[in-house]
């Protein structure tokens, strides 16, 4: 990276000072010390330190490239996790079903696989193009973990290939636990991929392993190992997760729809719906750890937390609370309609309206804002900056509440699916139902008593420390809600065999909905996770002074990010008919053959 | 009907209480009562 341009001799470029090399024309003896690995503060930027490129917007093609590349790696680092685990339970339970069913979800993310490399390399290009000298200080910093992180690349490719091509391949015996083997392999290598990469936004955010000045310290463990790395890196493993199953859900029902024959319909029906059960099984926890992701950005910098939530970008979070709320609503909704498989789904039907009735409510009450953009004279006919009703469902207490309630109740809906084919045996299945009851009547009491005492008739401290009992009231609650069912229903009589297929088609549609609002959310939730850092590239330590450093229009960031989601469902549909023509090439050769016989 | 609100309130006394003792106890972990002591 020692690059001079146009510099006149002895001249030390800004690059040259930042790998601490050492001006032309220096001594063996200076030449040996600048070898040592000594490292100099970052470059001060300044307008000209940005090239241009036509009529291109730097920071928009960034933006676009990162989210885009983003998109596409949470997808294929999430598919290995569900396809390990349902390889696994086919393993188990000898069920080929299983084995086939991961077999089709891993087909539909290897072109997949390919874009997201791509759109990497893209990505690269236009740091280096746009944002050369923050790209020469990062790769100052990580030197070791980017060459490690490209190694990794050989490992994650050759486990893909050979997990994939070499399915059919490594059945039976021995081979089928090397298979798996491969799979656990193959997760390991993407986790730590992404691991890696998430050092260097966390460290944009919260550098560490640095002095005071920015100059690297040489540890780059430490530097890795920043303040918001664990939050990200938790936070993205399961929305990774969730977001891979929406997709995957997405193309169930794409070929539900298109499906001829009831065989087919049936397949697609079940596939989409351990799809949904993957996105929906990891959208619970999801609140929880962008909850501690929050605090954390709070306890590095309150500046960078109140940015966050209270200031310019605390009306995304409105947008983000509308679209988790279509997320969960999506979800019941779809098993709402999917009930309709079992004949003795009609016994609870009776019970769908009130589901939905606290679930809007809850979804209401999660995007009420608190402060109003309100004119002099609305202000003055409100008597204040907030609604007197409805201001207190504006702030933290009131939403923590309702994404509680939400993630409860959606649990509920899929005990009831679970339950509606099946009549249990056991002689205490009334106490066990009141058990239950009883359990979801304590837990939501308890949260309601936390939410509404601590939120509103304590201080601050105790608000956000009575989170913390909130969030482990549902997870019990949840588990213990699990157990007891499974408990009451083992051995249960079927009510008939699920009619896998007999759903109705406006459910696809729901299973359409939840990647569009996944892709949008992430886009949102990325952009405020980058604009949080406002002027600066890495917090506190490299200046933006280029030409794009303000914090756009909410209405601009929404469009780019709306562009991005569309440009990226469109590579989606590629992808799946990819996978689509791959299957359909047999059948077509055959009655082409039948034709002409 | 008994068959059912005996068992509700009994499970719902010990599913309280439990959730209580765990609020205290983490409460108290972060250095804080449950009831506010300003």
């Amino acid at each position: 990276m020692a690059i001079t341009i146009g510099l006149a001799d002895g001249q030390v470029s800004a690059w040259d000072q930042q790998a601490g090399l050492p001006a032309d024309g220096a001594s063996a003896a200076q030449e040996a010390a600048g070898n040592a690995a000594t490292y100099v503060p970052p470059p001060k930027l300044t307008l000209t330190d940005y090239p241009r490129m036509g009529f291109l917007n730097g920071r928009v093609v960034v933006w676009l490239a990162a989210q885009m590349h983003l998109w596409f790696a949470a997808f294929i680092l999430a598919v290995p996790i569900f396809v390990f685990i349902i390889e696994a339970i086919g393993m188990a339970t000898r069920d080929r079903r299983y084995d086939q069913l991961a077999y089709e979800f891993i087909k539909i993310s290897i072109a997949a696989y390919s874009l997201t490399a791509i759109l990497g390399g893209f990505l690269l290009f236009c740091l280096l193009i746009f944002y050369p000298h923050l790209t020469q200080y990062l790769a100052t910093i990580f030197k070791d973990a980017m060459f490690y992180y490209a190694l990794l690349f050989f490992l994650e490719s050759a486990c893909l290939y050979v997990y994939y091509y070499g399915w059919h391949w490594l059945q039976g015996g021995m081979r089928k636990w090397v298979h798996l083997t491969l799979g656990l392999v193959l997760n390991a290598a993407g986790t730590t991929l992404m691991f890696l990469a998430n050092a260097w936004l966390t460290f944009m955010m919260s550098p560490a392993g640095v002095d005071e000045a920015g100059a690297f310290r040489g540890d780059v463990w430490a530097a890795i190992h920043n303040h918001l790395w664990n939050p990200i890196n938790l936070h993205r493993f399961i929305a990774n997760i969730a977001f891979g199953g929406s997709i995957v859900g997405a193309y169930a029902a794409f070929k539900f729809l298109s499906a001829a024959r009831a065989e087919e319909r049936a397949h697609y029906d079940w596939m989409g719906h351990t799809a949904n059960f993957i996105a929906i099984s990891a959208l619970l926890p999801l609140p929880f750890a962008g909850y501690w992701l929050a605090a954390e950005i709070y306890a590095y910098s309150q500046q960078m937390g109140i940015t966050l939530m209270g200031g310019i970008f605390g009306w995304l979070f409105i947008i983000q609370a509308v679209l988790i709320g279509t997320l969960f609503l999506a979800a019941n909704y779809y098993l709402w309609c999917a009930m309709g498989r079992s004949d003795g789904a009609v016994r609870y039907n009776r019970y769908v309206k009130y589901l939905a009735i606290v679930l809007v409510g809850a979804f209401l009450v999660w995007f009420t804002p608190h402060t109003m953009v309100l004119t002099n004279a609305e202000l003055k006919a409100l008597g204040g900056p907030y609604h007197k009703i409805l201001g207190p469902l504006g702030i933290m207490p009131a939403k923590n509440m309702a994404v509680n309630v939400m993630i409860l109740f959606t649990v509920l809906s899929f005990l009831i699916y679970r339950r509606a084919n099946k009549i249990a045996q056991v002689p205490w299945v009334k106490a066990g139902n009141a058990a239950q009851a009883a359990l979801f009547a304590a837990g939501l009491s308890n949260i309601f008593f936390l939410g509404i005492y601590h939120g509103y008739f304590t201080n601050t401290v105790y608000k956000v420390a009575s989170s913390i009992p909130q969030v482990v009231t549902t997870l019990l609650v949840i588990v213990a809600a699990l157990l007891i069912d499974t408990v009451m229903y083992r051995g249960a009589r079927e009510v008939a065999p699920l009619r896998w297929g007999r759903v109705p088609e406006r459910a696809q549609y729901a299973l359409f909905l939840l990647p569009v609002a996944f892709t949008w959310l992430m886009g949102l939730m990325g952009y405020i996770r980058s604009g949080i850092r406002q002027h600066w590239h890495v917090t506190g330590l490299v200046r933006d002074n280029s030409a794009d450093a303000f914090t756009p229009t909410l209405g601009y960031a929404a469009n780019v990010v709306s562009v991005g989601a569309i440009l990226f469902m469109g590579m989606v549909i590629f992808v799946f008919w990819l996978s689509h023509v791959s299957t359909a090439r047999p059948a077509l050769a055959a009655s082409r053959m039948e034709s002409t016989a | 009907m008994t068959g059912y609100i005996t068992p509700f309130v009994l499970a719902f006394a010990v599913f309280a209480t439990a959730f209580l003792t765990i609020d205290v106890t983490i409460m108290s972990l972060q250095g804080l009562s449950l009831i506010f002591q300003p």
